[in-house]
């Protein structure tokens, strides 16, 4: 189902994107839908509220008292840094969950959010920002290169669980595009390749989610295709953006 | 109604103090919502011990994210509910999903219990479906399938499943629309 045909079939796509049923190429098309078609956002959010019901169906179960034990671990003001065995997440690789468009969360009907307005840093002369509302009031944000045009554009879903990068106008260049999120004072962290063209779905596995915050940076770079998500970047900075919470 | 609508009131009272870092709030909205939270997240992953860790997950999402949270646009126990489906199913896909039995496919008992106007519809909707359209949209749901794994699962061919399931679809959306 690439390309619905009629509001019918418009309507059917937006529950099978809900319902999780699409590929990850269909479900990247899909969110590029919600991203620029107002009417399937709410049909889309509109399936998310059926299903919702689903959810009483689900049999209550107690857990073990030792999950609030290690919540309350991870969250006690002045924590001291927690033993290995409370690490975040023990069963899995974090780097694992940084590939891009594979992640397998549904979008949220959660009011937004995060508003993040990006701030053009050097290189100058400085172009100006710019922020884009669309008709559900979702905050989008351009990020430009050094002579002012549009890059990239991306808007940061509900929860902050993923990063809807849709590319503009990437220049040409040696290497794939990636994206990455510098905290202040801190090394780069990697957000994964992003497609020259359409819609890339990053997933913010992890901490990632947390560092999209106020006086932390994003860059783009070019980098070689394999490998990805690398380490730290190597290759030509296309362009940075410092991050504004409004 | 007037209590749901107090309890969701309530709820979303306390995810505010939650954003603002109030760890006693967090605790209550812990007692409060774990057990249903646990149980979707049982639900998906069939694994005492998965399923804690996955809740873990959840609740540290919670609270990272409840300064996010519009409780003008959502539910806040529709938005706890669906965190923890995404990430029970993500917590799955991630450590291969082998330890996963056909099981899931069948056990669709619905929960009796806490009969709101909503539920019943749903469930009178849901029973208008036929077994096979009804078992797929839960594992869809709850076990994370796209139609080529329900596909495979079931040993039909994709398109079989797909009109299956939009079938299933659209009379499920018919019958929640029109009563």
């Amino acid at each position: 189902m690439a390309d619905p045909a009629g509001p019918d079939d418009r309507d059917l796509l937006a529950a099978e994107l809900a319902l999780g049923l699409l590929d990850s190429d269909e479900r990247a098309d899909a969110e590029a839908l919600i991203a620029g078609d107002a009417a399937f956002a709410r049909d889309h959010a509109r399936w998310e509220q059926r299903l919702a019901m689903l959810f009483d169906e689900v049999e209550e179960a107690v857990p073990g008292a030792s999950v609030w034990e290690r919540i309350d671990a991870r969250i006690a003001p002045a924590a001291v840094p927690a033993p290995p065995a409370n690490d975040d997440m023990p069963a899995h690789d974090p780097a694992r969950k940084w590939k891009i468009a594979t992640g397998a969360f549904g979008s949220l009907a959660a009011g937004l959010a995060l508003a993040l307005v990006l701030q053009p840093e050097p290189p100058p002369p400085a172009p100006p920002r710019v922020v884009i509302q669309t008709p559900d009031d979702v905050i989008v944000a351009q990020l430009q290169g050094s002579d002012g045009a549009s890059i990239l554009a991306l808007r940061l879903d509900p929860v902050g669980e993923r990063l809807l990068v849709r590319a503009t106008a990437i220049p040409d260049g040696a290497g794939e595009p990636e994206l990455w999120v510098i905290p202040d004072g801190g090394a780069p962290r990697s957000l994964g390749l992003v497609a020259r063209d359409g819609e890339t779905s990053v997933r913010l596995g992890g901490d990632l989610g947390r560092l999209l915050r106020d006086g932390n940076t994003l860059a783009l770079t070019l980098e070689p295709a394999s490998g990805a998500p690398h380490a730290a970047p190597s290759g030509d900075i296309l362009a940075t953006t410092r991050l504004t919470q409004l | 109604m007037q209590h749901a609508d107090a309890a969701r009131h309530e709820l979303s009272d306390e995810l505010a103090r939650v954003g603002a870092g109030d760890c006693a709030a967090m605790k209550r909205v812990y007692d409060r919502t774990s057990g249903k939270l646990f149980g979707i997240c049982l639900r998906v992953l069939h694994d005492r011990e998965a399923a804690e860790d996955a809740l873990q997950e959840v609740y540290l999402k919670v609270w990272h994210h409840a300064r996010a949270f519009d409780r003008e646009r959502a539910s806040p126990i529709t938005w706890m509910c669906a965190v923890a489906r995404n990430t029970a199913i993500d917590w799955r896909r991630g450590s291969e999903r082998g330890a996963v039995h056909a099981a899931a496919l069948h056990d669709g008992t619905p929960q009796v219990g806490g009969d709101t106007d909503a539920d019943i519809l749903l469930r009178q909707c849901m029973d208008q479906l036929d077994e096979r359209q009804h078992a797929s949209i839960r594992s869809a749901f709850f076990d994370g399938y796209t139609y080529a794994e329900l596909a495979d699962r079931a040993a039909v061919p994709l398109a079989t499943m797909k009109s299956w399931i939009r079938r299933g679809l659209e009379r499920l959306r018919k019958c929640l629309d029109h009563g």
